[in-house]
């Protein structure tokens, strides 16, 4: 078994949160390297205008989902390659509320997060910089933001006009989007062209992805970023303290052999799912539930948005494909509201499938198939769809766990992820696609159809104050293991009803921030 | 050359020459020549801007089939030192002045019929998105130039003797800027500002008009430098925003390929749209030097 000689960090998934960890990190002059399961891909020539050979940037390995509501697990909240699932993500680049840090105060649900909104502003201020993130000039939901948005808001695609239209008629505010893809030029970046294959992957780095932003600058920044390598093992050496990352690595000619990475600092940022994964699996003799689970949360209080889609059909084409399907937003469902019979709530946006994807949603949905598949998808044109964010509780009976008797190609026990909704999260989805349906009535729609669809996952790895409630601190430090962080998703303690990428990333900011600022005081 | 040949045939007075002086004729004939390339250009900027909005309306044929009529008359008059064609487009730059207005007109009520038009909180959006705000305003000034160099001098003594005409085109300079200004500083918004020469416009141009407009209450030499000041600059930032605006064009995904040209061309910075300020800068400082010579 290789082993390579140690370095000041090692950050394990170079998506969302990692590849802005290894970026600041290396800005800092740290050694780092970022270890990724998948390719480390170049957009003008890995990416195709091809739907189907494009699913090659989901996770596709085998896994097993369960529970009442099993949700699905490939293209809505996995990516596997440097940039994770940003490289093929819709782009919603949104803040959670303030409320959301405090649900369990202001609502009596959830728990309250040892960060508050205030703790991460600065850092989704840098963070939309870096990305360049366009957005409306006035955001008028949730209190006040200190800024503008460093680009200006994207026009109206077809289904932003319906959305607009149907909005204003029934008095509910709506805003273009605020979305990772750029609007102007930034640095030899070029501003979107309006393709409208962003879910498949952007083949002219106009969206920002982690992949063609953070990743790229660090690694011209010197870090190292090592593609193909699946971490199956966090090392702890006789303290307890980690020491490292022990991987399968798969050469580009098919081989596949083990190596060892040493480091100061172990960063695990491998999302909801193989986070978890990765934890439980590194238990030892010390640690026989895992590693960092004292308190048994681990892999426990996995939560989803419900993101059901209603589609309408209007006379007139909406060319729902065209432009970046990210568009246009409301929020007036977001908060708390005494006249209706949830608390929490959801966000209504446009969403814009291609016509496989919007196939595969009309065949299952509608029971079409064949000659009435087909009649159906000549009116492609017509349809426009809104999707819903809907905030889910955290419940510790969703998550994630090792399967007993399957494992995947490498040998690794193969997770088992388990989900069902609470009744507050149903009640949160009939309300909204309700609304979804009469905003689409109001544009002008003749007929509307819903598909039940979930996105996103958040927690399973839950930060807070107390290490018996939690897995990690307010820095992402796990509480039982020295050297071992964990940052991505699965650190969050509420949902929220806002797309999650952008408070991911924010968090990683401030870990790497903290991080540095440890390192400093030599307390690692 | 053409100058040299008109002063010859001074004797064969026309409604077009009729009265003037040499310096006069020579202004006339130059503003003549600017008016006619300016509205070339402009046709240009035009047809792109009204072929990206798949002339959705038939109004939009109008000034791109009317624009031509008028540069053909213009350039007859240019080329002729105003001998021949002078009368034809004088009348034509002023029917110009009137679909400047109806376009002026309707460009703002594309806008307020845009979604979320009746917030006032969403104009700027719909602006940023929807027919741009001042554009029909360069035909106004254009047809007022074309008027300008057309003119007989029986209608415009009156006016002549009691303000210069240098003076004259410092107001008309200084009317011609806060639209354009306005234009540039909501559509450069628009980019953000990623470029900081985008704002370079945004903040000379109101020096370079208020230069202008206290230039034209004075006849002194300090008015006169301020205004050939304000028109040479106005004139270089348009030299300078076509080479930013070409730059820009091929920042954007494909640049200048064959296959992604035409798609940057109408959706990137407008490439000819600077060039109106060489035109109306290029004016003023003609109008200064007529008088110069007088």
């Amino acid at each position: 078994m290789t082993t390579h000689d140690e370095v000041d960090a090692v950050v394990v998934g170079v998506g969302a949160a990692g590849a802005v960890l290894v970026r600041k990190l290396t800005d800092a002059g740290w050694r780092v390297v970022g270890l990724d399961a998948g390719p480390h891909w170049d957009p003008q020539t890995d990416f195709l205008s091809d739907e189907r050979a494009m699913s090659k940037l989901f996770w596709r390995d085998r896994r097993v989902t369960g529970g009442e509501d099993p949700i699905e697990l490939a293209g809505n909240v996995t990516g596997k390659g440097v940039g994770g699932s940003t490289v093929h993500y819709s782009m919603y680049a949104l803040r959670l509320h303030r409320s959301d840090f405090q649900t369990h105060t202001r609502d009596g649900v959830g728990s309250d997060w040892p960060l508050s909104y205030d703790d991460l502003e600065p850092y989704y201020d840098e963070v939309e910089h870096e990305l360049g993130i366009a957005g409306p000039v006035d955001w008028p939901w949730d209190a006040p933001r200190r800024h503008r948005y460093p680009y200006r808001p994207h026009q109206l695609n077809g289904v932003g006009e319906v959305m607009a239209r149907g909005c204003d008629a029934l008095g509910i505010t709506w805003r273009p989007g605020a979305i990772a893809t750029l609007s102007a030029p930034k640095g030899d970046r070029p501003p979107c062209v309006y393709r409208g294959w962003c879910l498949s992957g952007c083949t002219t780095n106009a969206k920002s992805s982690t992949l063609v932003t953070y990743a790229k600058e660090a690694v011209r920044a010197g870090a190292e970023i090592r593609p193909d390598c699946m971490v199956h093992r966090v090392d702890t050496d006789a303290t307890g303290r980690a020491i490292g990352v022990t991987y399968v690595r798969r050469s580009a000619d098919g081989t596949v052999h083990e190596e060892q990475q040493r480091a100061r600092v172990v960063i695990v940022s491998a999302y909801s799912i193989e986070t978890p994964r990765l934890l439980l699996m590194s238990a030892s003799s010390g640690h026989p539930d895992g590693l960092a689970n004292s308190s048994g949360l681990v892999g426990k209080g996995l939560m989803i948005h419900g993101s059901d889609v209603v589609f309408g059909r209007f006379p007139e084409p909406v060319s729902q494909f065209k432009a970046p399907p990210p568009n246009t937003i409301t929020q007036d469902f977001y908060e708390t509201n005494s006249a209706h019979d949830f608390v929490r709530g959801y966000s209504i946006e446009t969403v814009g499938p291609l016509p496989g994807k919007f196939a595969q949603l009309a065949a299952s949905t509608l029971g079409l198939w064949g000659e009435s598949l087909r009649e159906f998808m000549y009116d492609y044109s017509h349809y426009a769809g809104l999707g819903l964010v809907g905030e889910t509780q955290a419940q510790d009976s969703n998550g994630v766990r090792l399967s007993r008797d399957e494992t995947d190609t490498f040998g690794l026990p193969i997770p088992v992820v388990t989900f069902s909704y609470a009744e507050n999260d149903r009640r949160i989805l009939e309300a909204g696609t309700d609304t979804q349906r009469r905003i689409l009535e109001a544009a002008g729609a003749q007929t509307t159809f819903r598909v039940s669809d979930t996105a996103h996952l958040m927690g399973a790895c839950r930060m807070g104050d107390d290490p018996a409630t939690s897995v990690v601190d307010r820095n992402c430090r796990t509480w039982d293991v020295p050297g071992l962080y964990v940052c991505d998703g699965s650190v969050f303690v509420t949902s929220g009803a806002s797309n999650p990428s952008l408070t991911i990333q924010a968090i990683a900011a401030r870990t790497a921030d903290q991080l540095i600022a440890a390192g400093r005081r030599d307390q690692l | 050359m053409f100058m040299k040949r008109s002063r010859r045939r001074l004797g064969r007075a026309t409604a077009f020459s009729g009265g003037w002086s040499p310096p006069m004729r020579r202004l006339r004939t130059q503003l003549a020549v600017i008016t006619t390339a300016s509205t070339a250009l402009l046709w240009l900027d035009n047809l792109s801007e009204h072929y990206r909005g798949g002339f959705e309306r038939e109004l939009m044929y109008v000034p791109i089939l009317a624009n031509p009529v008028v540069a053909a008359a213009g350039a007859v008059t240019a080329v002729t030192g105003g001998r021949r064609g002078g009368r034809l487009f004088g009348l034509l730059s002023a029917a110009q002045t009137a679909i400047a207005v109806v376009g002026f007109v309707e460009h703002q009520r594309g806008i307020l019929k845009k979604p979320g038009g009746n917030q006032p909180r969403q104009l700027l959006f719909n602006a940023w998105y929807g027919p741009p705000v001042a554009a029909p305003l360069q035909y106004l000034g254009l047809g007022l130039m074309g008027v300008m160099a057309t003119v007989p001098q029986s209608a415009a003594a009156p006016l002549l003797a009691r303000i210069p005409v240098d003076r004259l085109m410092r107001a008309f300079t200084a009317l011609n800027l806060p639209p354009l200004w306005a234009e540039i500083g909501y559509l450069h918004a628009r980019g953000s500002f990623q470029n900081r020469a985008q704002w370079l416009p945004v903040v000379t141009l109101p020096l370079a008009g208020a230069m202008s407009a206290l230039a034209a209450t004075s006849d002194s030499r300090t008015a006169r430098t301020a205004a050939q000041a304000a028109s040479g600059w106005t004139a270089l930032l348009g030299a300078a925003g076509t080479g930013f605006h070409l730059y820009g064009l091929h920042r954007r995904y494909g640049g200048y390929r064959r296959g992604s040209f035409l798609f940057n061309w109408l959706n990137g910075p407008p490439a000819p749209a600077p060039l109106q300020m060489i035109g109306l800068g290029l004016a003023g400082l003609a109008a200064e030097r007529a008088v110069t010579r007088r």
